[in-house]
């Protein structure tokens, strides 16, 4: 049960801010665009929150990429995503 | 007359208090505009303030104030000072507000009007309030329980005022209406971010003067150049006028 607990709090980390800031969208006009509040882009960004599937698709379809190419499972001691 | 502010300027001093040392000596807290710096795999950690958990302990400070008022007296070194109940009623009214609106009324917003995030943070408030309020009761329970049975004491609720009782059980009502908000405000206690709109706005708003300000600099030259332009012919007459006068002495 513990187990479970600490692999669903761990946050998977994002490249949502970096491909925010290349398409120059704002929070809010990213969080209009994927249809949620402009916190809950803060809290993703912040790597505070893990999103559902259907929003990680929304992200993949928004900004073109695969969905493991915006969300990783692990990342390299560089601070590089793998 | 006095004494029966007494509580509303304690509790005065109390938020005074709390908003100086929340906001005056914590810079952190200036930085609500949340500018997480642009790093992958860095995330920005939020400053912890204090500000909802004081937002929620001054509530139950006043909650407590104001039934406290309610049995008509309190004493102080010994001195019953007879406290109208009023100015702790309209303060807690005041932070009722204050709790509720503190996280944008997260906790009593409809499915509709939230997304998956705050969808699931509303959730858990009401089960963390249903726990505290199942938790309270078998507390009072078992309180009674013991007094009845294993104290023997004689608990007759009737001694109680109409008004007093009224009192009560209006602050336990506002109570569990507010319970998700205390239970938000407590347990996230950093005040959201200042909307990006609003963000947006001034900054609009600083780009637009900043702008406004490039051309009136622009013009300024042009005006600069006139005016000494003028000054010049100004003092060229000056000159003139200097000279003839002069020549006009020596002659």
């Amino acid at each position: 049960m513990t187990g479970r607990k600490s692999s669903e709090d761990a946050p998977i980390p994002n490249r949502i801010a970096e491909l925010r800031e290349k398409a120059k969208l704002s929070r809010v006009e990213l969080a209009e665009r994927v249809g949620v509040n402009s916190q809950t882009i803060g809290y993703l960004e912040r790597g505070e929150y893990n999103p559902s599937l259907a929003l990680a698709f929304r992200f993949s379809e928004l900004f073109g990429l695969s969905v493991e190419k915006i969300f990783v499972r692990k990342e390299t001691k560089k601070g590089k995503t793998s | 007359m006095l004494e029966q502010w007494v509580p509303f300027a304690a509790v005065s001093f109390i938020v005074l208090l709390s908003f100086i040392t929340n906001v005056a000596f914590d810079p952190k807290v200036t930085d609500w505009t949340n500018s997480a710096p642009i790093e992958v795999n860095s995330p920005w950690k939020r400053p912890r303030v204090l500000a909802g958990k004081s937002l929620v302990v001054l509530w139950f400070a006043t909650a407590f104030l104001y039934i406290a008022t309610l049995l008509g007296a309190i004493a102080v070194d010994g001195v019953a000072l007879q406290i109208s109940s009023l100015p702790a009623l309209l303060l807690l009214a005041g932070l009722t507000v204050a709790v509720i609106t503190y996280k944008r009324s997260l906790a009593q917003q409809p499915n509709g009007a939230l997304d998956e995030r705050e969808r699931g943070v509303r959730d858990t408030l009401y089960l963390t309030s249903y726990r505290i309020v199942g938790s309270i009761l078998a507390g009072i329970f078992l309180a009674g329980f013991i007094a009845k049975f294993i104290a023997e004491l004689e608990v007759n609720l009737d001694q109680i005022p109409t008004d007093t009782a009224l009192g009560i059980v209006v602050t336990a009502a506002v109570f569990l209406w507010v319970l998700p908000s205390l239970v938000h405000a407590w347990t996230d206690p950093i005040p959201d971010e200042v909307s990006e709109e609003a963000s947006y706005a001034w900054k609009t708003a600083k780009r637009e003067i900043k702008r406004e300000i490039a051309e009136i600099r622009k013009d300024l030259p042009k005006s600069e150049k006139v005016a000494l332009a003028e000054l010049r012919k100004a003092d060229r007459k000056l000159g003139r006028t200097r000279t003839k006068k002069k020549t006009g002495k020596r002659s």
